[in-house]
């Protein structure tokens, strides 16, 4: 008897008495926000006689596709502004900067000089945690007054560079791999 | 209008009283005049309520072919009456249904109903004859109350087809819903016999299921309703203001009137 209901019913039939005894709904029905939803889901996906498939989800919002920085610039400094300009273009944020490791900001375009003056002894701080094994520092965020900086760092042989974007809120993690992604192209060429 | 329920089941002990005397407490909290009628002749309302005990109801005015609504007792709601069943002697039971079918009693208690409530909710006896099948050709809807458990579920479509039969032969009572009760998410049976429940009868469960708590057998014992347990009553009381918040939306009813809206907290 394994599989079977426990109830031991016949979805057609059931089917039709339902349909034979339900009262005609008020046309403008509100409808409740479904109490334990996961586990009505996952009870219609379990019962293996069901009478009608579940319905079919609703399809996903297409995701927001952030195209990739292309760059067409041999010039470093034009390269530099490219990245910074994509950034603001592109991610959820008022300003950016790149700097290298040794907290030179390189380009910068949307942050105070305050912010300018903290990505030396940020990244000088970064340094030491680089060394923690198993801490993951080529990316994070930081809290900042009422700003929040997020940032992604790569290394190259002529060393490390910083990208950082400054907003109302952390980057998410999709995004922080796109500033790596794009920091990569850029500095590639450098 | 007056709308009429009545709460019914093929099996017994599922919850059916008192799924409706906490309904009928919910429904008069939110401010509806609301009358719940006893159909069992064991009087089911009656071993539920301290305070009941034989007084005359529905039976005595069958017997006595007195007023469909004497005996309406008022309760501690201003909003909450109710008609309990009274004695019924053992040797009358089967009788008691066919003089109440013939009398068309509980039709009469509707219409009597008119002026003085918005809802009048019947308990039923377990089973689908006798009064069970006068309450069903008298109301306008009919909740199904399920344990969730296999013999419940097993018994519920025995109840549409008898709904369904009832229409066919002229009856207006149509399913408003089925309400599950004595849940647990804890044992792996009664969660199978929700999911079955969900998976087979989708829209017509309410989202609000009854859980097992220890609180429904404390009220037994006091004879309360759930509300009225202690001066802040149990936290699982709430599950019936869901409820009837649910059956307001199914069944339309009216809200309070042109004049009603939005009233400031702070004058």
């Amino acid at each position: 008897m394994m599989g079977r209901s426990v109830s031991w019913t016949e979805p057609e039939k059931l089917a039709a008495l339902l349909a034979s005894v339900a009262p005609p709904r008020p046309a403008a029905l509100v409808p409740l926000v479904p109490a334990m939803g996961a586990m009505r889901a996952a009870g219609g996906a379990r019962a293996r006689t069901a009478a009608v498939t579940p319905p079919a989800p609703a399809p996903p919002a297409p995701k927001k596709v952030t195209p990739r920085l292309v760059q067409t610039s041999d010039n470093p400094s034009d390269r530099l502004d490219a990245l910074v300009g994509w950034t603001l273009d592109h991610q959820p944020c008022t300003g950016a900067f790149v700097a290298d490791d040794n907290g030179l900001t390189l380009a910068a375009h949307g942050i105070s000089e305050a912010h300018v003056a903290l990505v030396g002894p940020l990244l000088s701080a970064l340094v030491a945690v680089r060394a923690i094994p198993g801490i993951d520092a080529s990316r994070g965020a930081l809290w900042l007054g009422t700003n929040m900086m997020s940032w992604v760092e790569t290394r190259t042989e002529r060393g490390g560079f910083c990208l950082g974007a400054v907003g109302r809120e952390a980057l998410s993690i999709e995004a922080l791999d796109e500033l790596r992604d794009a920091l990569d192209t850029t500095v590639r060429g450098l | 209008m007056t709308r009429s329920i009545a709460f019914a089941s093929l099996k017994g002990g599922v919850g059916k009283t008192t799924a409706a005397l906490n309904c009928a407490f919910a429904l008069a909290r939110r401010g509806l005049r609301t009358l719940i009628v006893d159909t069992d002749p064991q009087g089911a309302i009656g071993l539920s309520l301290d305070g009941i005990g034989d007084r005359p109801g529905l039976a005595a005015n069958l017997a006595n072919d007195g007023a469909a609504l004497a005996g309406v007792i008022k309760t501690r709601l201003p909003e909450l009456h109710l008609l309990p069943m009274g004695h019924v002697d053992a040797l009358n039971v089967d009788r008691l249904a066919v003089e109440a079918r013939d009398a068309d009693v509980l039709r009469r208690v509707i219409d009597f109903a008119q002026r003085d409530y918005e809802i009048v909710l019947f308990d039923t006896p377990a089973g689908l004859g006798g009064m069970t099948r006068v309450a069903l050709e008298a109301v306008e809807s009919v909740i199904a109350v399920v344990q969730c458990e296999p013999l419940a579920l097993r018994s519920l479509p025995r109840l549409l087809e008898l709904l369904a039969h009832l229409r066919e032969v002229g009856a207006s009572c149509s399913l408003l819903g089925v309400l599950s009760t004595m849940s647990s998410f804890r044992d792996p049976v009664m969660l199978a016999s929700l999911e079955e429940l969900w998976s087979f009868y989708k829209d017509q469960i309410f989202e609000t299921a009854i859980p097992r708590d220890a609180a429904f057998l404390q009220a037994s014992r006091a004879g309360v309703p759930l509300g009225l347990l202690s001066r802040r009553p149990p936290a699982v009381a709430a599950v019936f203001d869901r409820l009837v918040g649910e059956i307001e939306e199914r069944i339309d009813l009216q809200k309070g009137g042109e004049d009603d809206g939005p009233i400031r907290l702070v004058d």
